[in-house]
């Protein structure tokens, strides 16, 4: 198949296939930002393919790891200069609410109840932050039920046991997005629930690098993400052509007569029978039905007038073409007299031979084989999404877009005051001290991984950071830090070395999961405290440019650094201690040795 | 399973492949970065339909320790 679905695609062949597609300025582009507490890279690439194979090019925007409220409380971020359409927010419930599982051996309702309001409170905060800036639709993720619970067969007797504790949030999340006009849930409970929780989870990538899902689930998730950026596009099917025989009913009308298809409450004419009804179900929702059958008109007509078993009649079909004409050209007259486009369209019939032509001729076109196995006719439209919608109605949608114009205008509280609050309520600890023995193997990987925020990408091997630990020349600093989520572990190293009367910042950087917290502050302001203890009095520094550490180009000028010599690729600075300009972070606790 | 993994690797890395070659490893190629990794790991797991444990993602780092960890996988 030219174009498989997400679900199917071999992996590096999709990776290809997006970087091909990403040149294409003919594809119409939507500017979609996802904001996440945990790792979803790897996903970003299934994502654009599906948005691809619906003639959508999504221009990606991600927020640094687990800095949702930093770009969300900022109206200059990232996140709104980007200007998106839709915003994803991807969050682990672990990550912001620990005390869901911590406490759980003896959890009591209040306590379960107030767990899942600090949760809704911090959505509420968020979702009205976002909406003071941006007209965006919103998308948040329902939480997966945790499938084995710590108490086994007995957790599921309680309200405040771990299942329906999820269960009961996310039904408190479904109310709260309710009020907020212009945010809907994905659920990824329910995709977890599809694939089954031991396809879902991929616990070895979490532990690396805080990548939950398998590559079953990240498919998966890409797809339904998309759903919502096809339906708000518009990209969405608005109608079924339906071949007849073999496929509304078993059999052939124009051999077997009206009364001898197969069709009726009996295995197997019952498969057809539940499919009319699901496609009745379907009409019933704003589908529109039609028919392109190689068939004589009279033999259909008199199937659907007098077969008592078909629940598919004449006037639920808003266009029949029955004739011996090439399908491909039927199914460009029913989009034209449905006054639809043939991209609108899914076609489902039984023969390869018809299927395949569809296929090539109006590859636009969603063709579906009915599967030899009846069994399986239930689920050809599965997951597929095509007949998604944002909202119930039209009338709906407008309303809904009046309400967001009105609330994105208001204007309320200074949001820089918002984002001290928020640091504030953090409660970060940094603890900084110089390299111990037990930290040389995470320094030396820190040095090798780290490509954001790093002033100067020197790459050290553990024998040379202990080199450097053990020589009176030089000194390692490291910044550990916690907050009340939990422990980032080490997260900032720099390295000194001395001279006469000054020393040199060698080493510079953030582990990425740590930016956006000013902890960089923390580091900073003991390197220079290790210089003065050197008796240094100047400080010299380097930036090196690469293609990745763009955020820190400037980091030095900002803390009171001059350029002494610099071209494209490297700056080099000095400053007197005197005059470099530290900032002392109010939010963060700071323990020394 | 040499060529095979030269184009997977010129896929994820997005090298053309006649830059992918048995010396390629994490301290020579600088698009062998930790995100990149994560996409290798998918792709050589569905692709050699293997399963990587934590002791193979850690000597993962070049061309020529991935052909064994796959070669030792393939035997048994």
């Amino acid at each position: 198949m030219a174009n498989p679905d997400v679900l199917d695609i071999k992996f590096s062949e999709m990776l290809s296939k997006v970087r091909l597609l990403s040149h294409d300025s003919s594809l119409s582009t939507v500017n979609i930002a996802f904001l996440r507490n945990m790792t979803i890279e790897p996903i970003m690439p299934f994502f654009q393919y599906q948005c691809f194979r619906y003639a959508v090019k999504a221009n990606i925007y991600t927020c640094d790891y687990d800095n949702i409220m930093q770009d969300v409380l900022n109206p200059q971020s990232g996140l709104y200069e980007h200007n998106p359409k839709i915003i994803f927010i991807f969050i682990k419930l672990e990550q912001i609410a620990p005390k869901f599982y911590l406490n759980c051996s003896a959890p009591t309702m209040d306590h379960t109840l107030n767990s899942i309001n600090e949760v809704i409170s911090y959505y509420k905060f968020m979702l009205d932050a976002i909406r003071k800036n941006t007209d965006a639709l919103v998308v948040l993720n329902s939480f997966e039920i945790p499938t084995f619970p710590f108490k086994g067969i007995l957790d599921s007797q309680k309200n405040e046991g771990e299942v329906n504790s999820v269960r009961k949030l996310n039904s408190k999340l479904v109310s709260l997005l309710k009020e907020n006009q212009g945010a809907l849930l994905i659920d990824f409970d329910l995709i977890c629930s599809r694939i089954g929780s031991a396809n879902y989870y991929d616990n070895m990538q979490w532990h690396m690098s805080k990548m939950p899902f398998s590559n079953l689930a990240m498919r998966n998730i890409a797809a339904e993400s998309s759903k919502y950026v096809i339906a708000s596009e518009g990209q969405t099917k608005k109608c079924i052509i339906l071949d007849c025989d073999n496929t509304l009913w078993g059999g052939v009308v124009g051999e077997d007569g009206e009364n001898g298809i197969l069709i009726d409450q009996n295995h197997p004419g019952s498969y057809f029978l539940q499919f009319q009804k699901d496609l009745l179900t379907l009409k019933s929702q704003g589908v529109l039905l039609a028919i392109c059958s190689k068939n004589n008109e009279i033999d259909v007509l008199s199937a659907l007038r007098n077969n008592d078993n078909i629940v598919l009649k004449e006037h639920d079909f808003s266009c029949m073409k029955i004739n011996w004409e090439l399908k491909t050209d039927n199914i460009k007259n029913i989009a034209r007299e449905l006054n639809i486009g043939s991209q609108h369209i899914v076609f489902v019939d039984d023969s390869e031979f018809e299927i395949e032509m569809v296929r090539k001729l109006l590859p636009e076109v969603s063709s579906i084989l009915i599967p030899k196995n009846l069994s399986k006719l239930k689920n050809i439209f599965d997951g597929k999404g095509y007949f998604d919608k944002l909202q119930e109605s039209e009338i709906d949608f407008q309303r809904t877009q009046m309400y967001r114009s009105e609330n994105s205008r208001k204007k309320e509280l200074n949001s820089s005051s918002n984002i001290e609050d928020y640091y504030s309520s953090l409660g970060i600890i940094a603890k900084v001290s110089t390299i111990d023995d037990k930290d040389v193997a995470r320094v030396a990987q820190l040095t090798q991984k780290t490509n954001q925020f790093n002033l100067t990408t020197r790459r050290y091997t553990e024998k040379e950071i202990t080199t450097l630990q053990q020589s009176d020349d030089s000194d390692i600093v490291t910044l550990k830090a916690e907050d009340k989520f939990g422990a980032y572990g080490l997260i900032g190293v720099a390295i000194l070395k001395y001279r006469e009367g000054s020393f040199e910042i060698d080493t510079f950087l953030m582990s990425c999961r740590a930016i956006g917290r000013k902890l960089e502050e923390i580091l900073f302001n003991e390197c220079i405290n290790q210089g003065k203890l050197n008796f240094a009095k100047v400080c010299d520094a380097s930036f090196i440019k690469t293609e990745k550490n763009m955020q820190v180009e400037y980091f030095l000028e900002e803390h009171g650094f001059e350029v002494q010599q610099g071209d494209l690729s490297k700056k080099i600075y000095r400053c007197e201690l005197g005059k470099i300009h530290s900032v002392v972070p109010s939010h963060i606790q700071c323990l020394y040795p | 399973m040499k060529d095979h993994l030269k184009l997977l690797m010129s896929n994820v890395f997005d090298v053309p492949i006649e830059l992918v070659n048995d010396k390629m490893a994490q301290d020579n190629c600088s698009q062998w970065d930790s995100l990149n990794q994560l996409l290798l790991i998918t792709a050589i797991e569905e692709e050699f339909s293997v399963t990587l444990n934590d002791d193979d993602v850690i000597v993962m780092n070049s061309f020529t320790s991935i052909i064994n960890i796959l070669e030792s996988k393939v035997q048994s």
